[in-house]
């Protein structure tokens, strides 16, 4: 099942085609919703970006694919990867799947690394981990993974620790460790955040290059449009546990569908001239146990007409390989002039 | 903090100082991002590894490091008594009753003539004996208890903590002078009870330590990696649970000896006619009239001991204190 998509049979079936994943958290006393039926999917070799505000749940959706979040939360919906269901998997098939065939990455590279443990031990760990093997074949593939990553020396940093790293170099350590095992998608969960703006593209760069070579797919997490704009093939939009809207790059940085992406758009520093307030959208994304009824977004939408205030929209394809979710997105022309 | 913020705005704490050049921004991004960056041409925050150079930061501390060594001596004469000291410990020589220090006895003799450089080294063995039996005992019991406690958490936490409270509420000699009373006076008992006693604390400690390296984000990154549950406890969370317990081993085995003098001193220890420091100087104090300088001699010994292995707990503490500079 899983190779029904083979190299050159025309239709690629997606690597990862998530549906109506919905994820809740059991609260003192009420169940709190904090993914509300995300759908996307993406193809082998493709890079889609999830963004949103902090709160939308763009995290959680991420973490929910690979069962990472705390017990007290109930997913449902569907997540087939590679023909796999990854949806309440059974942990120990679930460990098989992490770190072999999906990886992420997170925002915190200062403390994603054991500090007692030098760095090619953990590494070489998280290698023998899914392939076995004799350590000193796992400390080679560590040696080679950090020549990929382009940390220099790499025989001689294998047997340092953590904290003879920067905060770049532990980032790189950790895409090294991710990619050890080849996995068919990396999961890159705001990984630039926590670095310097110099080191931030650094880090971009050795991604979009690391894929050119491995091929594998990327789901980037991330708030930063700029960052989307440079590494990601299709972007989703989500807003209080929904996406909002799904199109391609190029489309949704000239037209973007959806108030919310276009009101995002606006807000970034290079929509407005020199000398100019920069533009933001009005008010917060509203906690999960406050979501306004009808269209979620339509307390801070200028576009909002009475319909939006009463009835919920549904995510519609419009045709040209886009979703959106807005009842008014066929009479909105939301241009982005720059 | 964030509010605080946002109201402030309106009154614009800092107001621009008419200093309007232009930032050479534009000069910063056309700098060369590709290439990487080599830290390895700079010196690193630390030459010295947290474990590769314990040794080093250890000998750095010149008074931990004598306080080791005297520790190691002690318990070498301990364990080679028998080669090293050529008087029986138990021998009387009622002819010499309280006889000063010479050289033929060094520390003297007691109330019955006997060697007290014997007796001081016979008696390290069974207040050593005593003190790692407690200490070793407490540990085994509670590092899984506490593990347990730490990561399962809910009620299984709850009922060992309520335990461990009350066990904690009754004063740690008392308890130990009415288990070792229960059980009847042996060096074991001895051990026995005190680890009872000092087993509370290494469950707290080491539950402690497992709550905040739980949500630490390397056991995170390590399950993202597909790590199996008892693996993360054994390597990610047991290896820096070590470096406090270690430490509190160390101080705690002060305590113990200090605690099995006591028992000792009071008839709870070890029977007569063998010797631990305690009832040396139980014995001494009977005579402190007759001989007043023989309290000394187990008395500084006791409180050389608990000093040295409180110090190593110290130098310990700062040696293996875990790196993570710069997080």
């Amino acid at each position: 099942m899983a190779s029904a998509a083979a190299p050159g049979s025309g239709v690629a079936r997606p690597l990862l085609e998530v549906t109506d994943l919905s994820v809740a958290f059991k609260g003192h006393k009420e169940i709190v919703t904090v993914v509300d039926h995300a759908s996307f999917s993406l193809r082998a070799g493709e890079t889609l970006g999830i963004v949103g505000e902090s709160g939308s749940g763009k995290t959680v959706s991420s973490l929910a694919l690979l069962g990472l979040l705390p017990a007290s939360a109930r997913v449902t919906g569907s997540a087939t990867f590679d023909g796999r269901q990854l949806v309440n998997m059974p942990a120990r098939k679930l460990r098989n799947v992490r770190g072999n065939d999906i990886s992420i990455i997170f925002q915190e590279p200062m403390t994603s690394l054991d500090p007692s443990f030098t760095v090619g031990n953990q590494l070489a760990e998280a290698y023998r981990n899914h392939r076995g093997g004799s350590k000193r074949a796992a400390t080679a593939r560590a040696a080679e993974m950090l020549r990929l990553v382009g940390i220099p020396e790499p025989q001689r940093r294998l047997g340092e620790y953590p904290h003879n790293f920067s905060g770049g170099m532990r980032q790189r350590v950790m895409i090294a460790m991710s990619l050890i095992c080849s996995p068919k998608l990396l999961i890159a969960d705001e990984p630039t955040t926590a670095l310097d703006v110099t080191i931030q593209s650094q880090i971009l760069e050795l991604l979009k290059s690391l894929q050119a070579e491995l091929g594998m797919a990327m789901i980037f997490v991330t708030h930063d449009l700029g960052v989307v704009a440079s590494v990601c093939d299709q972007v989703s939009v989500m807003y209080a546990g929904q996406v909002i809207e799904q199109s391609p790059i190029d489309d949704f940085f000239t037209r973007p569908l959806h108030p919310y992406s276009a009101g995002l758009l606006d807000s970034m520093p290079q929509s407005v001239a020199k000398g100019e307030r920069l533009r933001m959208i009005a008010g917060t994304v509203p906690p999960p146990s406050r979501i306004p009824v009808g269209c979620r977004f339509n307390p801070r939408c200028q576009y909002a007409v009475e319909a939006c205030v009463v009835t919920a929209p549904d995510l519609e394809a419009t045709g040209d390989g886009r979703e959106v979710r807005c009842i008014r997105h066929a009479e909105l022309s939301l241009e982005i002039s720059r | 903090m964030n509010e605080r913020k946002d109201s402030d705005v309106s009154t614009d704490p800092f107001p621009t100082s008419g200093d309007e050049r232009r930032l050479d921004l534009d000069v910063e991004l056309e700098r060369d991002t590709e290439g990487v960056w080599t830290p390895s041409s700079l010196p690193s925050h630390d030459e010295v590894p947290p474990h590769i150079g314990f040794w080093k930061r250890f000998r750095r501390n010149k008074v931990a490091l004598v306080a080791a060594i005297y520790l190691v001596l002690l318990v070498l004469a301990a364990v080679f008594a028998k080669q090293l000291v050529p008087q029986n410990p138990n021998v009387q020589n009622l002819l010499q009753v309280n006889a000063k220090p010479s050289g033929a006895h060094w520390f003297g003799q007691d109330d019955l003539g006997r060697d007290v450089f014997a007796r001081i080294i016979y008696g390290a063995r069974i207040s050593l004996e005593a003190s790692f039996l407690a200490v070793a005992l407490a540990l085994v019991v509670a590092l899984p208890l506490g593990l347990v406690a730490g990561f399962v958490g809910g009620w299984v936490d709850q009922v060992l903590m309520r335990i461990s409270d009350a066990i904690q509420v009754i004063p740690a000699l008392v308890l130990a002078l009415v288990i070792s009373g229960i059980l009847g006076p042996s060096t074991t008992n001895v051990g026995l009870a005190l680890a009872i006693v000092f087993a509370p604390g290494f469950v707290r400690l080491v539950r402690g330590q497992v709550i905040g390296v739980r949500e630490e984000t390397y056991i995170e990154a390590s399950r993202s990696i597909g790590a199996k549950p008892l693996f993360i406890i054994r390597k990610r969370v047991l290896h820096n649970v070590a470096s406090p317990l270690i430490v509190q081993a160390a101080v705690t085995f002060g305590f113990a000896l200090l605690a099995e003098a006591s028992l000792s001193f009071l008839g709870l220890g070890v029977q007569a006619p063998d010797a631990s420091w305690g009832t040396m100087l139980s014995r001494a104090f009977a005579q402190v009239y007759e001989a007043g300088w023989l309290l000394w001699i187990p008395g500084g010994a006791i409180a050389i001991t608990v000093l040295a292995f409180n110090l190593i707990g110290d130098g310990l503490r700062d040696a293996l204190g875990t790196e993570t500079r710069g997080a």
